[in-house]
């Protein structure tokens, strides 16, 4: 699995930008992708929500997070740990994963920014094949960025999350950590509301929380899922 | 020279990697080269030609990734009767203003309402194929559109200025705003039903819960990061549990 979902990391990294924009990169679609490969679970769904909901403070707060990556190393890593303690673990990880995942977009940017001179050679000397290379090698980066991320962030989680278990269950937090897991989707909804809240469309969110409110409901009161 | 050059059509994968050597320098400057690479006939690529087609370029450029085949279309239409300085010119303001327009309608209004319908599907049925069905459709739209805007744009030349001016693209880029908003509401109740159940869940989960949305609303608002989030969340959570360990069972 860990080789597949670099493969498909590759894919995401170059759909974060360098090929494609086909919405891959974000969070919902590249887990729902692997989460039909790998098969889905009510916490995988809400664990793609609560990164869903994170990555869009990306436009209010700036900077750059690698949330595609983020999305695959935490799907993977829930399929062999059940329980609310490992998500909160697997939670915390995957916002590590986009961080340090940011920092490695912003890194081949500025290998890219580097080459630019390369660029202004080829174009003076009309050398096509040189300025389509130094495109090709940097579009070909994003990929080895995605897929290496993904496979970093899953050998290093794998390596990281038992022992983070049992040292949960050593200092008696395990319950505090699966509160955290619990009330995650909470604090991570106005986050997304924040994006979306617009003075002139009001009746559009109320319209939505109603019913939300009533989907809720039936939900609880029908004991469904 | 250039007037004698022959046009071909640009290949569809120069179109989807305009983005390729994005930088924010130069932003998407190599991958508009790339692109205009494509549309000299293959065998008249020579040193002289690549050198003088490039050397009209702009040292940055940058437009919606997703409208890029209509700046492309446009010139090259410009650029076959043989106005070049007005192709130059034309495209670099028309690159400008579908990267507002790209904005407006797809980062703010079409690709939320895309993602959020995506996982609100998931989180309601817990089935992913519902989502990738969706996803499938839109990458189908998108790759028709990139394809036929570079073909109207080949087409129409100039004549797509009046285009623009079309009030049913900023109709539709609300429509969509407005769906979005609607999704997001929808997904608070949808989420929170699969997150707490306030009838079998435990009694200080729901302390929790709230104390939780406020600090998500408190981060949302002064704009804090993921970082700064996931500790508010847990530094709540830490807080309440001991409030309610002292308060509700005593100590």
């Amino acid at each position: 699995m860990i080789s597949f979902a670099s493969g498909l990391g590759a894919v995401v990294g170059l759909d974060r930008s360098a090929f494609g924009h086909t919405l891959l990169a974000h969070p919902a679609v590249a887990g729902t992708l692997l989460l039909a490969v790998s098969g889905a679970s009510p916490d995988a769904w809400l664990f793609l929500m609560v990164l869903t909901c994170l990555e869009s403070s990306n436009p209010v707060v700036g900077g750059v997070r690698d949330w595609g990556s983020a999305a695959l190393v935490g799907v993977v890593l829930g399929q062999g740990a059940a329980g609310a303690t490992a998500w909160a673990l697997i939670l915390m990880w995957s916002v590590v994963v986009a961080g340090v995942g940011g920092g490695a977009i912003l890194g081949v940017r500025s290998v890219a920014a580097r080459s630019m001179r390369a660029v202004e050679v080829a174009v003076e000397a009309g050398d096509a094949g040189r300025i389509e290379r130094i495109h090709f090698f940097l579009i070909f980066l994003d990929a080895l960025r995605g897929g290496g991320m993904v496979g970093l962030g899953l050998v290093t989680g794998r390596f990281l999350l038992p022992r983070g278990l049992d040292l949960a269950a050593a200092a008696g937090v395990e319950g505090w950590l699966a509160l955290i897991w619990t009330v995650a989707p909470w604090g991570a909804l106005p986050v997304l509301c924040r994006l979306h809240w617009d003075r002139t469309r009001r009746v559009a969110m109320g319209m939505g929380l109603a019913g939300g409110f009533v989907l809720w409901a039936v939900g609880v009161m029908g004991g469904i899922g | 020279m250039r007037r004698e050059l022959r046009r071909s059509k640009i290949a569809w994968w120069r179109l989807w990697a305009v983005e390729g050597s994005f930088n924010p320098q130069r932003l998407q400057w190599v991958g508009w080269l790339v692109a205009r690479l494509g549309s000299i006939d293959a065998k008249e690529r020579n040193p002289q030609a690549v050198a003088e087609l490039l050397a009209a370029e702009e040292t940055a450029a940058n437009t919606h990734p997703y409208l890029v085949g209509l700046v492309f279309g446009v010139r090259q239409s410009l650029e076959e009767r043989g106005e070049w300085e007005k192709a130059a010119r034309l495209s670099g303001v028309l690159a400008r203003v579908l990267g507002g327009i790209g904005d407006r309608l797809f980062w703010s209004g079409v690709v939320p309402t895309v993602v959020l319908g995506l996982v609100l599907l998931g989180l309601s049925t817990g089935d992913p194929w519902g989502g990738l069905v969706v996803w499938v459709l839109f990458v189908t739209a998108l790759a028709w559109m990139r394809w036929r805007l570079y073909e109207e744009g080949l087409r129409r030349g100039d004549e797509v200025l009046g285009l623009l001016e079309d009030p049913r693209v900023q109709r539709w880029a609300e429509h969509f705003r407005w769906s979005a908003t609607v999704l997001t509401g929808s997904l608070v109740g949808v989420a929170l039903w699969r997150s707490y159940d306030p009838l079998t869940g435990a009694v200080f989960v729901a302390p929790a819960a709230v104390a939780a949305a406020g600090v998500g609303t408190l981060a949302a608002w002064r704009g804090w990061g993921p970082e700064r989030w996931l500790l508010g969340v847990i530094s709540t959570v830490w807080v309440v549990s001991a409030l309610s360990h002292f308060f509700v069972w005593g100590d």
